[in-house]
């Protein structure tokens, strides 16, 4: 999980999960406590979700995207 | 628009009964220097100290060094901005430098607990000032960073208690000032030894550049008014890309006490130097952009080098030098701020440190893009020697200043030291010696 999803993409890791900020990773402080508690559970819920996802390169995955179709990009 | 910097070279510095330059020597009255310090109570156990190239002694927790300069003529105020300076646009009309002489702002924090220190915090155990900046002026790594060549005034603040730590660096920035311009008043009656002219109009048939030197906000450490960190004018925020006529810049527009930076680095900077001495020849130098560097979200991020990029094309720039200052993740920045230029058409030359190459097994850089086509390297900050054991200790932040005396190892690569950050190419690591 990483607030900067192209530098482990770029050292070749086969599943990053992009997070909030380099500062909170898993949530945002900014929104109410109970929305903060909802992005941080996608967010890791989306993490355990991608090491059931086979993959064959570096992929990211979107846990926030507003187009769920979206929420695994394969990165060429 | 065109600068005139006068220089007058101080080839030695030495204490005396009145504060003065004269035929290449600045004589120093400590008493009154040390007056003016204390003018600030936060400051009243402050002192001054002279050290000198060659001289067996370590300068360390150095926070700050400052060329005295002072605008003779032409708008504005030299280190606008900061501490209560005028904010008006500089770099025009005449400014006097004192060469081969800075003012070095060290702070003892060595009575207060790690929490009271604030920042720069970080402290490794074993071998403290491996990771603390520091300078030799003595010993086979004395040139490493420039300052090891000048004569240094080093003023020696123990950290009042019950103070902030911005409020301590606050009182310390300000009398570091109070002193640069004191010492540059020295000149102002005089015609210096040497003059350059710096007339950037642009020339018609040259292709126009850019430096864009990335420098990180500490805005997230700090409050986002304080100046204290780097800033432009004196503000330290994160925000939209500045352009600054290069002359800006030779007259102080950029305060950097940052992490890895100093204000005497932004003012002798090589890269602003070199290419004003190109313009009208080889290029013209249209404009010096400060990239603000630490948003904390990779669209933020794209967002500003997009930004720059266009910023760019709308100044009509055909090729820019870009620069990094701090690693991790503001690098990421700088790389992204190259591929945006890149595929805007602005062709680009990075010039910056590597990662220690951990015996040959790991990548120069962080990460890289395709569109990056030139690099510069100005090292990876490691030094072949270890520093000799000195007889002399200034600065501190030990509890014991003997253990500042002692030999240091050689530094091995960056992340791990802080000993000097080549980020502008002066080192003897730099392309200047390749």
């Amino acid at each position: 999980m990483s607030a900067l999803p192209s530098v482990p993409l770029s050292v070749g890791a086969n599943r990053v999960v992009r997070g909030v900020r380099v500062e909170h990773v898993c949530g945002d402080p900014l929104l109410s406590e109970e929305q903060d508690a909802a992005v941080g559970m996608r967010i890791v819920a989306t993490a355990i979700q991608s090491l059931q996802t086979p993959v064959d390169k570096p992929t990211l995955f979107e846990p926030l995207a507003a187009d769920a179709s979206k929420e695994a990009t394969h990165v060429s | 628009m065109s600068l005139e910097l006068g220089t007058f070279p101080v080839n030695d510095a030495v204490l005396g009964t009145q504060t003065r330059w004269h035929g290449g020597v600045l004589e120093l009255d400590l008493e009154e220097l040390q007056a003016l310090v204390r003018e600030d109570p936060l400051l009243k156990d402050s002192r001054l100290e002279l050290a000198k190239p060659g001289e067996s002694a370590r300068i360390s927790s150095y926070e700050d060094v400052v060329e005295p300069r002072v605008k003779v003529s032409g708008p504005g105020t030299v280190y606008p901005g900061v501490w209560g300076r005028s904010s008006e646009k500089v770099g025009t009309g005449r400014t006097h430098r004192l060469s081969g002489f800075a003012v070095m702002e060290c702070l003892d924090m060595s009575h207060l607990s790690n929490t009271e220190q604030l920042w720069p915090s970080l402290k490794m155990n074993e071998h403290p000032a491996a990771w603390e900046r520091f300078v030799d002026m003595s010993g086979p790594n004395a040139e490493r960073p420039p300052f090891g060549g000048l004569n240094l005034l080093c003023l020696v603040v123990r950290a009042a208690e019950g103070a902030t730590g911005e409020e301590r660096r606050s009182s310390m920035h300000a009398a570091t000032m109070r002193l640069s311009d004191r010492l540059a008043a020295t000149t102002l009656d005089i015609d210096p030894p040497e003059m350059e002219t710096f007339d950037l109009t642009p020339r018609s048939g040259l292709p126009n550049i850019a430096f864009v030197p990335h420098l990180a906000s500490s805005e997230w450490t700090f409050g986002s008014r304080s100046p204290l960190g780097t800033s432009v004018y004196g503000m330290s925020r994160l925000n939209y890309p500045w352009m600054l006529d290069p002359t800006e810049v030779l007259d102080g527009a950029i305060y950097t006490g940052g992490a890895a930076g100093t204000t005497w680095m932004m003012v002798n900077n090589p890269v602003v130097l070199n290419a004003c001495r190109m313009h009208g020849r080889d290029v013209n130098f249209k404009t010096c952009v400060v990239q603000r560097t630490n948003w904390t979200k990779e669209a933020e991020k794209q967002l500003m080098a997009d930004r720059l990029a266009h910023a760019l094309k709308m100044a009509d720039i055909q090729g820019a030098v870009i620069t990094n200052d701090v690693r991790g993740q503001r690098f990421l920045e700088a790389i992204l701020s190259v591929q945006a230029c890149e595929r805007e058409g602005v062709k680009v030359v990075l010039l910056t440190e590597e990662e220690d190459s951990e015996s040959g097994t790991a990548p120069p850089l962080l990460v890289s893009v395709p569109e990056l086509k030139a690099a510069v390297s100005a090292g990876t900050g490691a030094t072949l020697h270890p520093f000799d054991g000195v007889q002399r200790s200034i600065g501190g932040f030990d509890t014991t200043q003997e253990s500042n005396m002692g030999e240091i190892p050689a530094i091995h690569g960056r992340y791990g030291t802080s000993h000097f950050n080549d980020i502008f190419g002066y080192d003897t690591q730099s392309y200047d010696s390749y």
